[in-house]
């Protein structure tokens, strides 16, 4: 994690940084948004569920995106900290 | 009159997407969104969730109403756009006001179809597209209802499955002689209605009702469905009326770049029918989530000064029925000139079908077969 590039977040000028992914199986039922926003960082398996390929996949700006794009919000994202950052 | 750099007309996915993509990349100008409905984004997809109570309703919204003065986009919500004078670049809203723009993106998604047999509208019926639609369906959708389910599309099977969950008693009543004969081949029509009934639900096939009365719906072969409630999912149509010229067969005109004829115009969504270049130009128009999000994402991009085609794969999928796991690549519709392919995997069970066009994979249906997701899109877009 330690060349990843901190993007600032709009809202509060923070960097934002995401430390872990969860992709709750069941909430997901395989739109597929997640993938096109960030491919490097979201696939879908045999199950048509989407897993994760690589947490530094994409940027983080990018990986909030694709978790916002989902349409069962089905993504969770946490700081370092350990705090929900969406949704 | 007001000028503003981007009018977006829509809230749903396509048109906020592309709001958000604009002031994510930089875009300083300012951004109005026109919606018709009352509220922020929420995600149409889990309204049913909603209905069933798998979730509390106010889980469905994706943004909130401050979501949006943080990134500076105004929004005025309630309004819809009833004319747009493309030379003058000006927009008039449905309250009189004009606003000129100098960049247009119509987002305006489809709206259910009207359901005109006699009879309709003495007795109200439940629809599913709006979160008061959902709020409508959950409040009377009870243990032991009999719901009649008029249209055995997508929305008819979210009904038949909120019915299911519900443990009220359905019959879905399906026009054709099987189900979804403009996409499927008999095979996977076999499953689906196999799967419906194991589910619990009764399916009629050539089903057309003729009248809707107090007491339930009378078929237009004189077979009464005695029922507590009627459901309606019969297809949307796109609301071309305020758009004027850039009126297509299937939705409002775009280019392979989702740019319409006239200068500063994009449209993307449930609303455009576009040339896509992923399907060697195939024009038609998609209605799911995922294009819509894209386009509006590629609309985005294209308000910075993006010039590029749309190339997205579309794709869709559903499994609120047991059994019946579909996944919808590219162009599956029955359209002219067109044939189908269908491989048996697995009797009954496991069935891909191609469609094809001039000798070209244009899209894939897979039922129960995910793994096989990757190798139909590469087909497809190879």
């Amino acid at each position: 994690m330690s060349d990843e590039k901190p993007v600032p977040t709009e809202a509060s000028g923070k960097p934002l940084k995401i430390a872990k992914i969860v992709i709750d199986r069941d909430l997901c039922i395989g739109a597929a948004s997640c993938v096109v926003i960030a491919p490097e960082t979201f696939q879908m398996d045999d199950e048509n569920k989407a897993y994760l390929v690589a947490l530094e996949g994409n940027d983080a700006e990018t990986i909030k995106m694709a978790a916002e794009s989902c349409p069962t919000k089905a993504i969770f994202l946490y700081d370092e900290e350990g705090n929900q950052v969406y949704p | 009159m007001r000028e503003v750099e981007v009018l977006i007309v829509g809230g749903g996915v396509a048109g906020t997407t592309a709001a958000e993509t604009y002031r994510a990349g930089g875009g300083a100008g300012e951004v109005v969104i026109v919606s018709d409905e009352a509220h922020p984004l929420y995600s149409r997809v889990l309204l049913p969730h909603a209905v069933k109570g798998k979730i509390s309703p106010e889980k469905v919204f994706l943004k909130k109403n401050e979501s949006y003065p943080e990134k500076r986009i105004e929004t005025l919500f309630g309004r819809s756009v009833t004319h747009v004078d493309y030379g003058r670049r000006v927009a008039k809203l449905s309250d009189g006001e004009e606003i000129a723009y100098r960049k247009l993106v119509i987002a305006v998604g489809a709206k259910p179809r009207d359901w005109d047999v006699p009879g309709a509208d003495a007795h109200p019926a439940l629809r599913l597209q709006t979160y008061e639609d959902a709020a409508a369906v959950a409040a009377a959708v009870i243990p032991g209802s009999r719901l009649a389910i008029v249209g055995s599309g997508f929305i008819g099977l979210e009904f038949a499955a909120i019915a299911v969950a519900k443990g009220a008693k359905a019959t879905l009543l399906n026009r054709g002689p099987r189900f979804w004969t403009s996409m499927f081949c008999a095979e996977i029509a076999a499953v689906m209605q196999s799967a419906l009934e194991t589910a619990g639900v009764e399916v009629r096939n050539h089903a057309k009702v003729a009248e809707r009365a107090a007491a339930g719906v009378r078929l237009s072969d004189g077979t009464d469905i005695a029922c507590d409630l009627v459901a309606i999912g019969i297809g949307v149509e796109v609301p071309m009326e305020p758009f004027g010229d850039l009126r297509g067969d299937h939705g409002l005109a775009a280019d392979a770049s989702l740019k319409a004829k006239h200068d500063g115009v994009w449209i993307a969504g449930d609303c455009a029918e576009f040339e896509d270049a992923k399907l060697g130009g195939l024009r038609h128009a998609v209605g799911n989530w995922t294009n819509a999000m894209a386009q509006g994402r590629h609309v985005g991009k294209a308000l910075l000064g993006e010039d590029a085609p749309y190339l997205q794969l579309t794709q869709y999928t559903t499994n609120v029925i047991p059994g019946a796991n579909l996944i919808f690549l590219g162009e599956c519709r029955n359209i002219a000139a067109s044939t189908s392919d269908a491989r048996v995997i697995e009797e009954g069970k496991k069935i891909v079908e191609y469609r094809v066009l001039d000798g070209r994979v244009i899209g894939a249906i897979l039922l129960n077969a995910p793994e096989l997701r990757a190798e139909a899109s590469a087909k497809i877009s190879g």
